[in-house]
């Protein structure tokens, strides 16, 4: 099934929308939220959630129309309102990735080498539609037709084994939320800059995203994990890009997690705590297993964010430049072990995990 | 707000600086009457644009160089500020570019990449966070390849690089050794023709936006706001 099937709030028309789903049953807990900045703008596709329950395989994943290098007018709506090249493509990569996901499951599909690896069908998908797309009149190296950034996970339970790989391009992540260790990040931006505090510090340019009239390519690592227990994340910058450190996209988590009183109640306030301060459009999705119920994972997380809390509680006052400065660099490099525990290596860095944990790089794109 | 967001509000701001590379010569009146009369208004349009967009911006400073052509009259081929910081500065930034008379040029090729040059080197911000070095050429016209006979002219300023080669590694690339631009601030916005070098920069040179124009209309068919909407979506 994609999930969700039940919305815990719905947009009202005509303000800038927030949608916030969330579904809840023994074993399985989902939620996403999605809030736009501007009105009817938002570029940042919904969130998507598939969940087989036949295998107990299943997919998350978000997706950001890059508004920048894809600001043109790329297709008029059936209403007649113009939507950006970034407020397609993201849809569309949405569009590709459920597609993609689905035919893993038929077998004449599966086996089309069109579609049967997620760039190759995204590249099929983008290149369809790219000539109905109006070019802009601007041009140039930053430039994008259709640019879109992707962070997925997929993952599958096999008697209490969780095998997941992460399937990203550009700078939305993917991340597991362990109740020991926090918030681990299991991509790694397409940026130039590889330090997340400094990725904050500076908003780099992505060097990779899904587009459709430049080669692209999209990265895999796939790690296993045991324990029985898992909290699946992935989420677009609009979440995690307009804080202080690395850190405090945990606590938003937390700390919401942690004064709801159900996964319906967690997702709202999600919704309503990032829409207070984000620049962006912002889209998560979140994928609890293992567990009986809502109450199970906020009891589980709750000695992790009594931690995290003493943590930020010190943080200086924010007009206090230079102290702001030293808290970050301080507060970054007490949580950056952990942080990127997991994460893929850098590219051409050596590598101790085993064969499991290589990334891998699938190309696509003209 | 909730009270939970509070920590994080008016985080990250972007420190913007801006280098306007003018060509003056006499076919760019049009471009140059309009970019005089926005001086003033120039940088509260910026920031409600960069608003619009959820960015805020903790200082905005913007330098000039106007030029001409080395070739016709080395005397005025460069006029310069340094940064002018906005709104303190605005006054000064207008009576510079009232001051700014288009005239001359000569031959078709202008001194566009002389101008560059001298914005390459321009003592950017170093310190806040969110920085963003954008250079945004104005012209009408192909520029003298670097290097050319006007390189030994008494006045051709010394900072100027021998080849189009030489500043591209100024202008750098990805891991380059040599840039004096820093990777993730810099952005070059062009309002230039299809023809050389503007036509081969635009691809070649990374973090570039290029808004081909007319050839010797005097950038006649750009509006402020689409210009000033070019630079905010480079950020």
């Amino acid at each position: 099934m994609t999930l969700p099937t039940e919305p815990a709030s719905d947009p009202v028309p005509g303000r800038a929308a927030h949608a916030a789903h969330a579904h809840d049953e023994p074993g399985l807990l989902t939620l996403s939220v999605w809030t736009e900045r501007r009105p009817g703008q938002g570029e940042d596709a919904e969130p998507l959630l598939i969940h087989h329950q036949d295998t107990a395989h299943g997919l998350l994943a978000v997706f950001d129309g890059l508004g920048g290098s894809g600001s043109a007018t790329a297709w008029h709506d059936g209403l007649g309102e113009p939507r950006s090249s970034a407020w397609v493509a993201s849809r569309l990569a949405r569009l590709g990735t459920e597609s993609w996901f689905a035919g893993q499951y038929e077998e004449h599909r599966a086996r089309d080498p069109r579609v049967s690896t997620l760039p190759g069908h995204l590249r099929w998908l983008f290149r369809a539609f790219e000539p109905t797309a109006r070019r802009s009149k601007v041009v140039g190296s930053m430039r994008r037709q259709l640019p879109t950034t992707l962070a997925a996970l997929r993952y599958a339970v096999r008697e209490g084994r969780l095998e997941c790989e992460a399937m990203w391009a550009g700078d939305s992540r993917a991340y597991l939320l362990t109740s020991d260790a926090g918030l681990r990040a299991v991509t790694r931006d397409h940026t130039d800059e590889t330090d997340a505090l400094a990725q904050l510090v500076q908003d780099p340019q992505m060097t990779n995203v899904i587009c459709a009239d430049r080669e692209f390519q999209v990265d895999f690592h796939r790690r296993d994990f045991t324990g029985g227990r898992y909290v699946l994340v992935c989420a677009t910058d609009g979440f995690f890009g307009y804080v202080h450190t690395p850190g405090d996209f945990e606590h938003v988590l937390l700390s919401t997690l942690s004064r709801a009183g159900s996964a319906a109640a967690w997702a709202d306030d999600l919704a309503a705590t990032v829409s207070a301060y984000t620049g962006d459009d912002a889209s998560l999705a979140v994928v609890a297993l293992g567990y009986q119920d809502f109450a199970e994972v906020r009891r589980h997380m709750a000695p992790r964010f009594a931690e995290l809390h003493q943590w930020t509680s010190a943080m200086p006052d924010p007009r206090d430049g230079e102290a702001m400065r030293r808290w970050r660099a301080a507060s970054w490099d007490r949580y950056r072990e952990e942080y990127e525990a997991w994460m893929p290596p850098l590219p051409g860095a050596p590598t101790e995990s085993g064969p499991d944990e290589e990334p891998r790089t699938e190309g696509g794109g003209k | 707000m909730n009270p939970a967001a509070a920590p994080y509000q008016g985080n990250l701001q972007y420190a913007v600086d801006i280098v306007l590379c003018i060509d003056a010569t006499g076919s760019m009146n049009p471009v140059l009457g309009s970019v005089k009369e926005s001086a003033l208004t120039f940088q509260q349009r910026l920031e409600a644009v960069m608003r619009d967009k959820g960015k805020a911006i903790s200082q905005l400073r913007v330098r000039t160089v106007a030029f001409r052509d080395f070739g016709d009259n080395e005397d005025d081929a460069i006029e310069q500020t340094g940064f002018l910081t906005l709104p303190e500065q605005a006054e000064e930034f207008r009576g510079f570019l009232g001051g700014i008379q288009a005239r001359g040029g000569g031959d078709r090729p202008e001194s566009g990449l002389e101008a560059l040059a001298l914005a390459v080197g321009s003592p950017w911000e170093s310190g806040l966070d969110r920085r963003r070095h954008v250079i945004v050429m104005f012209t009408d016209a192909p520029a003298h390849p670097l290097g050319g006979p006007h390189s030994a002219l008494q006045r051709y300023p010394a900072a100027v690089p021998r080849s189009a080669d030489e500043l591209f590694e100024r202008w750098g690339y990805a891991g380059s050794q040599e840039a004096v631009m820093e990777q993730s601030a810099k952005r070059l916005v062009l309002f230039a023709p299809d023809e050389e070098p503007w036509n081969e920069m635009q691809e070649d040179w990374d973090m570039t936006l290029h808004f081909p124009s007319k050839a010797g209309h005097g950038l006649e068919e750009f509006e402020m706001d689409e210009i000033i909407d070019t630079i905010a979506n480079s950020l």
